[in-house]
């Protein structure tokens, strides 16, 4: 013959309030994670168009200066220092600037220029890329000209 | 009326944890509206001195190429900019830049006109066949070159 055996436990009740908290937290904590990401990210995003903007204005100064003379070592005098010595290498210089566009030994931002150079009957046509980087990634690049007449076809 | 004499150890651990969370939960939320806040402070300052200086700049150099004939006056601190039949005046006083229009013909003056930025200091010079336009905003000297 079965017998039927019951037990009866003591159930404690749920506290409602640490559950509540518990989810709550787990929402927030999950929330957070997002919004941190945000803040970096915009913080990120406005150091680099700040520098971007820099880059530009510098950039805008050595391309007018360089259409003026059609020498890349006299437009950097002219624009960043004129007892720096800018140092050539294979027809190109690099320059280290710091954020703000100004020559530093330690700068995040390095400045590649490379010249190109077409000579014709009537003159030499000059071509200038400005490339700015930072951690490796072009942050901003702009191309420039200079055209230096040679007085005529008679000077070849 | 509640009868507190049958709580437990338990009961009082469950109640102490619970308004701990709670603490946690607070605290995190006061560090991120910190956070958030500096964000905010080092975003809006960055754009104000980025912006601020390189906005009048460009807006100089835009206007000094856009002209036929541009004379610098006043000490490098106005710019008389003409073109066709206008004679266009750009001009710092008063911790400002401002900029006046008048006919060619007419007598310019640097008074009145309508502000433009808020600087601390603007100057225009001549380097060479160059231009060089400084302005000094929020304690930080931006400067650029524009070919005459």
């Amino acid at each position: 013959m079965n017998v039927l055996k019951t037990v009866t436990r003591k159930s404690r009740p749920v506290n409602l309030f640490f559950t509540e908290i518990i989810l709550a937290l787990l929402f927030f904590s999950i929330s957070a994670a997002v919004i941190l990401k945000i803040f970096a990210s915009a913080d990120r995003l406005s150091r680099v168009s700040s520098e971007k903007e820099n880059a530009m204005i510098c950039a805008q100064s050595i391309a007018e200066s360089y259409s003026q003379c059609g020498d890349v070592g006299d437009a950097l005098k002219t624009v960043f220092s004129e007892t720096a010595d800018f140092a050539e290498s294979g027809g190109e210089y690099t320059l280290l600037l710091d954020e703000k566009c100004k020559l530093s030994a330690y700068g995040g931002v390095q400045l590649k220029l490379s010249e190109d150079r077409e000579k014709t009957t009537a003159g030499v046509l000059s071509r200038l890329t400005l490339t700015f980087e930072t951690e490796n990634e072009e942050l901003y690049s702009l191309d420039c000209s200079a055209y230096i007449p040679s007085g005529g076809a008679d000077d070849e | 009326m509640k009868n507190y004499k049958n709580k437990t150890l338990g009961d009082t651990v469950s109640t102490i944890g619970s308004m701990l969370l709670f603490l946690l939960f607070a605290g995190c939320l006061l560090i991120m509206i910190a956070v958030a806040a500096g964000a905010y402070s080092r975003i809006s300052n960055g754009f104000d001195k980025t912006f601020g200086a390189t906005a009048s700049l460009r807006y100089i150099s835009n206007k000094i190429k856009s002209s036929d004939i541009a004379e610098i006056s006043e000490n490098g601190t106005a710019l008389y900019l003409k073109s066709d039949d206008i004679l266009d005046v750009i001009y710092f006083r008063d911790g400002a830049l401002y900029e006046s229009n008048f006919a060619a013909d007419a007598e310019p003056s640097t008074e009145g006109g309508s502000k433009l930025f808020t600087l601390e200091d603007m100057n225009i010079s001549e380097d060479g066949d160059l231009y060089k336009v400084t302005v000094k905003f929020n304690d930080e000297q931006n400067y650029t070159y524009i070919r005459r």
